[in-house]
């Protein structure tokens, strides 16, 4: 059986989705403004990396777990329902990218399963 | 507290200190530059694992090589570093020209004792007598011997006041390099550039405009000259000059603040990126100047929806106070 990271198209897709989701984010009234003094080439690689867990690929975040890694976010307000809003942009550009709804509601599910560490609630 | 080995020599880092400071501290002559991690003249190389930051930029190889900048890197632990000498070895030259085209900017020619593999849009770093060293664009094209910097006086600015109150010519002066992402490689060919230059950021995008007239490009090629006020832009004769014997090539000189002026742009470099109209999809984008406004600027021409892939830049970084 292919795996998840497969079926959505692998790095291609990660490379496809990366600039859409990003778009989206900056876009956003919501959340744009956790991401408005970051550097565009730093921000992308992060999202690739945040884009390839979530498509079920294979994991390298670089250095930092969730936890620390959005440690400084938490402390300037980072929480439930900006994951909410990012978890959303997520579905949208799969969507757009037309990616079929089982999959994209898989790849909310990880998104979803690292939420409390992303808010610092566990480790 | 850590320590920090150099040539044969031991030092005990203090609170909060990047290996740069430390051995600058110690009497070290190690040349550097913005202090930012972006100049690359502080690198050196260690065989001690650094952090992410002190490598970021750098080519795969140099990474593996234990290539660092020095600047970056905090002495949280021990270390031993060595001399790199894979940025390249430095090259003597002259002050042949000085010219200044404004208030606060000067332009230089310096002649070559040996020839220097670079792209235009490149930088380098310049170094005086007295290992005071600086980075400035190239504005020449292409691995040309005689090379042109553009130098914009800063206030306090050792290098810069140097360089644009003295008289020079004829003054041996070092450089080390090439550094820097904004040059064209064969894949734009097919692409229209749009060019955005703040201040001094003119001056690689001046040398690429050239390069790509001179190659034969075919698309379009618009540059965008922002400044604070009228006066602080420059080479506006010559671009004009340019615009009109070279129907691919647009240019449009901005500024900020002051009364409106025929031949001009008048108002805020970020609004209007956003109104102009250009082809989103086959456009190759350079920014280069300030950091602030080079951040915002790409951030601009992305959201429009230009391909992250085809958005280059370069910050200009003054040299930090220590």
């Amino acid at each position: 059986m292919s795996s998840l990271f497969e079926n959505i198209g692998g790095e291609k897709a990660v490379d496809a989705a990366v600039d859409i989701f990003y778009r989206k984010v900056l876009a956003d009234d919501r959340i744009s403004h956790f991401f408005d003094d970051v550097d565009m080439e730093d921000q992308i690689a992060k999202q690739k990396s945040f884009l390839t867990m979530a498509f079920g690929g294979p994991v390298n975040y670089s250095g930092l777990n969730m936890k620390e890694g959005h440690k400084h976010l938490v402390a300037r307000g980072l929480n439930d329902s900006h994951v909410d809003a990012v978890i959303e942009l997520l579905g949208g550009t799969l969507k757009e990218l037309n990616v079929p709804a089982e999959l994209i509601s898989q790849v909310a599910g990880i998104a979803e399963s690292v939420r409390g560490q992303v808010l610092g609630r566990q480790g | 507290m850590a320590t920090l080995t150099y040539k044969d020599r031991s030092f005990q880092g203090q609170e909060s200190e990047t290996i740069l400071d430390c051995l600058i501290r110690n009497g070290e002559k190690i040349p550097h530059s913005c202090k930012s991690g972006i100049c690359q003249s502080c690198v050196m190389k260690t065989n001690d694992p650094v952090d992410l930051v002190s490598q970021k930029g750098l080519k795969p190889t140099k990474k593996e090589a234990g290539l660092f900048y020095t600047c970056q890197q905090s002495l949280n632990k021990d270390f031993e570093v060595f001399d790199s000498h894979e940025s390249g070895p430095p090259i003597d030259g002259e002050i042949i020209s000085q010219q200044r085209v404004s208030s606060s900017v000067v332009i230089l020619k310096i002649q070559l004792d040996s020839p220097l593999e670079y792209k235009a849009g490149q930088f380098v770093n310049v170094f005086r007598t007295d290992q005071l060293c600086r980075s400035y664009s190239l504005a020449s094209v292409s691995n040309n011997q005689i090379i042109e910097l553009h130098v914009r006086k800063v206030p306090e600015g050792s290098m810069s006041n140097w360089l644009y109150d003295s008289n020079l010519l004829g003054q041996k002066i070092t450089l080390s390099g090439p550094v820097g992402e904004c040059y064209l490689t064969q894949d734009m060919e097919n692409d229209d550039l749009l060019l955005i230059g703040v201040g001094t950021g003119l001056a690689p995008l001046y040398g690429i405009v050239h390069e790509a007239i001179a190659n034969g490009f075919k698309g379009k090629i618009t540059l965008f000259h922002g400044g604070l006020r009228l006066e602080s832009l420059y080479l506006v004769e010559e671009l004009k000059n340019l615009e009109q014997t070279h129907s691919q090539f647009n240019y449009f000189p901005v500024y900020l603040l002051g009364e409106s002026k025929e031949g001009f742009l008048q108002g805020d470099l970020v609004e209007l990126l956003k109104k102009h109209e250009f082809d989103l999809k086959n456009t190759t984008v350079m920014v280069c100047g300030d950091p602030d406004m080079v951040k915002k600027l790409k951030q601009t021409v992305f959201l429009k929806g230009v391909s992250s892939k085809k958005i280059f830049s370069d910050a200009f970084v003054s040299n930090k106070k220590v």
